[in-house]
């Protein structure tokens, strides 16, 4: 995984930051791609929470070799794999473990990412030199070998890829967090507040942070679409949780030997991966647009 | 197409610089690892057989297939590529390399060794089945303990130097030293050159089968000129010089190894022809199975060798375009390594509850295509002692369950608790996946604890207190006494010392058998208590055996001459697999136009 | 100057912070090293003993550190413990196929993403701009991974066209083969880097193409063209030089899965095999040429922004 994870996260991030100013000012209706998104995003959170008490939903560790290599049909939407596990149900618990994971690292990426950057980006001077240290050895570091230490001795389990994601991407959000920061700290009503005698505390919460949430929120949605890819990555390596809980990097690899004889293995966990990451990519460049819109009336 | 570099498994790796070492034969007083595997080739097919003294069954027990005997006058020239499993670790010097079945392939075309295993094992009786090859005999005096080493005379290294006793003596001597092999040969007591081709070598007490750890790595002979260059640091480790067929080219570490001819070669097939009959080889690491097949199906490579079932089923299917020959006796098992010290497992009933409640040709269907036969003990088909029904538990869950259900009534009603110990392999992780599944329908608490390869052998060798049940492969080999050190309670050190005896298992039984099997030299007799001693397993239940090993060494149509390897005392073919089960030999491959 | 010697100050810092990480980490991972260096297969106390005295793990990892530091300064990478090779010899063969895959990689990206991006921002909001839009989203959030299963599952097993498994062919040795195996490769790389390059392209032209500059040099009767790559393009490459430089940074580690998927003889897989087999010196040789490397091209990145946009270059000099 090296850096594809920090090699994929910051020129998103930064991509959501290029916006076209042409079109400020125009109110544009969110596009049917837009509430396709959405729909795909809440249809899949539903499903995933009250995965237990749904009907077409099964057991995603019974196993049944009688069962196994099914294509799919209408006993098994999605066809079973080479255990006769149904990989419609696996995709939906699946789904359950990534987005927790990815959701949960990118919370707390950014509380403790935000946070420094949020610092950094409005102090300057030897905090922010300090941090642009840290952020550029961090960056630096192969990503794999955390990984590989964080499982190795902590085990595979939810908490550790946790662990090892949120790690991983509090360096991007620094970046992003402090240019964020850097663009209003310089601002008159800063300026303005530090002037009648605000004190610091005051001017971050007060006037910096409500201006740099937004943006925050953007990045939390495309970073969550990251860190799902980059579980999957690290399922590819057999750094992600422990078998049998599945998750959909970890049935991309498992179907990946069969994928000539038994393509669906591999391919329906793609497709649902593909799927949920282009919603969040869609939902969060739409807000981006619409958080910058704002901004330029304000 | 590849997955992630799946490396062979911990207990074949491990096996290797124990198990590459040569065979043992019953001997007394023998006190060294355990030997090689070998494989005869036999007349092709399965037949029935029955080797059990007791009962005839008429169940297919796998006999290894042989390609076809040569009928063309072999052609000289050309290139040939071999797809290997894996890379080896500190190549290519004989005395620190750790050498599993893809080394032993690879550097037998650079190295030979003192003395070889016959094709026909000696036709059961174990010390019958070596044979010299390097050496021109080796004969021991009345007491066995005083041998007589005669070195082939008209042989040179390589690198211009000859084969004579202060060779012999030097290697030999190296490898008592080393770290790896000594160990092997710690009965061996003095090491001396009689004369310019004679060495005389002394053993502490009368080793009967000592020739038989001169055909693995041990008897390996380097130039030692090369060697101590190498040990000055003027040499390099990995431009090995040997005797054998061909000379060291190139060495690519993780891709590949090329070798060519060696023009000087001291042997010559029956038709008066020096061989070898190829230019050259190249010996390409293909780690991931599927993805070697691949490349043999779509010609980029010319032979290979696999164990995987999804390979040898796909392979069968093709045996016109891609003949392969199968080595189906004296493999591994595949099996279930139980930590039985503690509690629950130091429980029979626990133990044998896991057996009844695992599925294993479910789990071999899921993970191996169905090909490898169903295991009953580590005794695989062809060893001393092999038994085609020893009574060992089939797969009952209801069986299980009553087992289970009468430890609960002990326990308070609590059920017993197992952990699964996996790498992170697919094929490791699927079957524990199934375990765990079997397990938990019978009333266990399971859980699954994935572990990276490197740590995996540590925390098996110390005994970790995590590992409980963990997937294993080994026990590869002919006679029983090549089983003493992984079962017997003298090497079943305590938890956080080093152990072979990984599972810690202590069977009065088993030990006396073992002993008794070392110091037997009436090969009936041998086989009585073998058999003992796998009914001991059946019963004791202290594996859960799956499976044994398949090794398929397939190949173009126009690859002729794999197993025609004569023996340079005219007595018949070199076994294949000899060393190692998977290893093939090159040295009289041609290729067919 | 002192931007100068400012950056080589960090430079030293980060590869000192990254390389030390690097052995703290790789001890913390389970499991004896010396049990893995020598493959479990010794089993005497007093020669594990003896592995750990030569690989430096019998010393607090400050001490391996420094050791380590010491010989790397004298230009001693040290011995691969795996493969027994010097770690320069291992380097040496593994460094091109990775650094083949990331040119071509970044060439094949930049040489479909320029003109496309170009012209959607030149007909921005038009059906072009809009489509390529939604295809640049599409391959954005396809894993670089999912895409190599597909490119394999089509183009390997279905149509036979390209190799599953390549073998890594020198372009001076046969350059045909030579491209043919690292294909599927790069495009499983190129394409989602197309997506981003392509749509931060457009992004910047767009408010470019907003500027006085660009109205008038319209006024003033200049070809769409000309104003177009030889006005506008410059400016407007500043995120797409972060993103390539960030994309190169992290390929010089080695774009771990997909050599693993392919199991191309890359820097990546070689960390992977590295860490595996707990070959410490491998391990620090690749972190330290990946520390190496990304800082290289930070450094080339702010070089590159000065030189674009003069103004950087004015604000330094008065800095």
């Amino acid at each position: 995984m090296t850096s594809t994870v920090i090699a994929e996260t910051v020129p998103l991030l930064a991509a959501t930051l290029a916006d076209e100013p042409g079109e400020a000012g125009r109110r544009r209706r969110p596009s049917v791609a837009m509430w396709l998104s959405v729909a795909w995003i809440i249809g899949l959170t539903l499903v995933a929470v009250f995965a237990d008490a749904l009907p077409f939903v099964h057991d995603p560790k019974r196993t049944n070799l009688v069962h196994a290599h099914k294509s799919p049909s209408s006993t098994f939407w999605f066809g079973t794999d080479k255990l006769g596990r149904d990989i419609f149900t696996r995709a939906v618990y699946g789904a359950r473990t990534s987005l927790m994971i990815a959701g949960l690292s990118i919370v707390i990426g950014l509380a403790i990412g935000g946070t420094i950057g949020l610092l950094a980006g409005y102090f300057r001077k030897k905090i922010d030199y300090v941090t642009s240290l840290a952020v550029d050895v961090m960056l630096a570091f192969p990503a794999l070998i955390l990984a590989l230490a964080i499982t190795s001795t902590l085990g595979h389990g939810v908490k550790q890829v946790v662990l090892a994601l949120s790690v991983l991407s509090i360096a991007p959000l620094i970046r992003v967090v402090r240019a964020q920061t850097l663009v209003y700290a310089q601002r008159e009503f800063v300026l303005a507040a530090k002037g009648l005698g605000a004190k610091d505390a005051r001017v971050l919460f007060r006037e910096i942070l409500p201006n740099v949430v937004p943006s925050m929120l953007t990045f939390a949605l495309t970073g969550l679409a990251i860190l799902i890819v980059a579980e999957g990555g690290l399922a590819f390596l057999g750094q992600s949780v422990t078998v049998p809980t599945p998750t959909w990097g970890f049935m991309i690899v498992e179907g990946y030997p069969d994928l000539e004889r038994y393509w669906w293995i591999s391919i329906m966990p793609c497709m649902v991966l593909f799927l949920t990451v282009l919603s969040f990519n869609l939902v969060g460049d739409q807000l981006s647009k619409r958080f910058d819109i704002k901004e330029s009336l304000a | 197409m590849t997955q992630r570099h799946r490396r062979p498994s911990p207990g074949r790796l491990l096996a290797a610089g124990v198990v590459g070492l040569g065979l043992v034969a019953a001997a007394c007083g023998s006190s060294a690892k355990s030997g090689s595997s070998t494989s005869t080739s036999a007349g092709g097919g399965t037949t029935t057989a029955s080797t059990s003294a007791g009962p005839t069954t008429s169940i297919t027990v796998p006999v290894n297939t042989t390609s076809a005997p040569a009928v063309d006058k072999p052609v000289m020239g050309g290139k040939v590529t071999v797809g290997v499993e894996a890379e080896v670790a500190h190549a290519w010097d004989p005395r620190v390399m750790q050498c599993d079945v893809a080394c032993q392939t690879r550097a037998r075309t650079v190295f030979e060794p003192l003395m070889s295993v016959s094709a026909d094992f000696g036709n059961g009786d174990t010390t019958k089945a070596v044979h010299p090859f390097l050496a021109e005999s080796l004969t021991p005096d009345a007491t066995y303990k005083t041998w007589t080493l005669k070195v082939r005379p008209g042989i040179k290294f390589t690198d211009g130097t000859d084969l004579n006793a202060d060779a012999v003596v030097f290697n030999l001597v190296a490898q008592t030293k080393s770290a790896l092999i000594g160990p092997a040969l710690a009965n061996v007591a003095t090491i001396t050159k009689a004369d310019d081709m004679t060495v005389t070598i002394t053993t502490k007490t009368p080793w009967v089968s000592f020739p038989a750890y001169l055909t693995g790595q041990a008897g390996f002979v380097a130039s030692p000129k090369w060697l101590q260059a190498v040990d000055a640091k003027a040499a390099d480790p990995t431009h090995m010089v040997g005797t054998g067929p061909f000379m060291f080219d190139s060495y690519t570490p993780g891709q590949s190894l090329i070798v060519k001819r060696n023009p000087n070669y001291w042997r010559k097939d029956q038709y008066g022809n020096q061989l070898p009959y190829l230019d050259s080889v190249e010996l390409r690491v293909i780690a991931d199975d599927q993805t070697r097949t691949k490349a043999l199906e779509a010609g980029d490579i010319d032979v290979l060798h696999t164990s995987g079932g999804q390979s040898i089923s796909d392979l069968r299917k093709q045996k016109d375009t891609l003949p392969m020959i199968e080595q189906a006796q004296f493999g591994e098992t595949g099996y279930v390594l139980l930590h039985v010290n503690k509690p629950p497992l130091d429980d029979q009933r626990v133990r044998c509850a896991m057996s009844y409640a695992v599925d294993k040709k479910g789990l071999i269907d899921a993970t191996a295509a169905g090909v490898n036969p169903v295991a009953n003990s580590p005794i695989s088909p062809g060893q001393e002692g092999f038994l085609a029904d020893n009574g060992a538990p089939s797969f009952d869950p209801a069986k299980a369950k009553a087992l289970v259900d009468a430890y609960k009534k002990d326990h308070a009603g609590v059920a017993p608790t197992v952990v699964l110990g996996t790498t992170t392999d697919q094929i490791a992780l699927t079957q524990a996946q199934l375990i765990q599944a079997n397990l938990q329908d019978v009333g266990f608490k399971t859980t699954i604890k994935q572990i990276e390869q490197s740590a995996y052998i540590t925390l098996a060798l110390l005994g970790d207190k995590d590992f409980q049940a963990f997937g294993w492969r080994n026990n590869a080999g002919f006679s029983i006494d090549q089983q003493y050190i992984w079962w017997s309670s003298s090497t079943a050190a305590p938890d956080g010392q080093l152990a072979l005896n990984f599972g810690r298992m202590k069977d009065p039984k088993i030990d006396a058998d073992l002993a008794a099997a070392r110091g037997e030299p009436d090969a009936a007799k041998r086989k009585v208590l073998a058999e003992d001693i796998n009914h001991q397993f059946a019963t004791q239940c202290w594996i859960l055996p799956i499976g044994w090993t398949i090794w398929g060494i397939a190949h173009k149509t126009s690859i002729q001459g794999i197993d025609q390897n004569p023996l340079p005392d005219g007595t018949g073919r070199v076994g294949l697999g000899q060393g190692f089960s998977g290893q093939f030999g090159l040295d009289t491959v041609w290729i067919k136009k | 100057m002192r931007y100068f010697r400012q950056k080589l100050v960090q430079v030293v810092i980060v590869l000192m912070a990254t390389t030390f990480l690097s052995i703290f980490l790789m001890r913390q991972l389970k499991g004896d090293p010396a049990i893995a260096i020598t493959g479990g297969l010794v089993n005497d106390p007093v020669a594990l003993e003896h592995v750990r005295h030569e690989w430096s793990l019998d010393r607090p990892v400050p001490i391996q550190w420094l050791r380590w530091l010491e010989n790397t300064a004298k230009g001693n990478l040290g011995q691969s413990s795996a493969f027994n090779v010097p770690v320069s010899t291992l380097i040496k063969e593994r460094l091109p196929v990775t650094l083949y895959l990331m040119v071509y990689a970044q060439i094949l990206s930049l040489l479909i993403a320029i003109p496309m991006g170009v012209y959607a921002a030149y007909r921005s909001n038009r059906t072009f701009d809009r489509v390529s839009n939604t295809v640049a989203f599409g391959l954005l959030s396809l894993p670089s991974f999912v895409v190599a299963i597909f490119l394999v599952l089509v183009f390997s097993l279905h149509y036979h066209l390209f190799p599953a498994a390549p073998k890594y062919v020198s372009p001076f040795d046969n350059p045909v083969l030579h491209f043919k195996n690292l294909f599927l490769p790069v495009v499983s790389i190129a394409l989602a880097q197309v997506a981003v390059y392509m749509r931060l392209l457009r992004a910047d032209m767009v408010a470019t193409l907003q500027n006085d500059f660009v109205t008038m040099a319209r006024a003033k009767g200049m070809s769409t063209a000309r104003i177009l790559f030889r006005h506008a393009f410059r400016p407007s490459t500043f995120s797409l030089i972060t993103a390539a430089a960030v994309n190169v940074g992290a390929l010089i580690g080695g774009a771990v899965i997909i050599e693993q998927l392919f199991g191309l003889p890359g820097m990546g897989n070689l960390t992977v095999e590295a860490i595996a087999r707990r070959d410490f010196l491998v391990v620090q040789a690749c972190v330290a040429l990946f520390a190496v490397g990304f800082v290289l091209v930070n450094f080339l990145v702010d070089i590159a922004y000065a030189f674009i946009d003069p103004r950087i270059r004015h604000a330094r000099a008065l800095a």
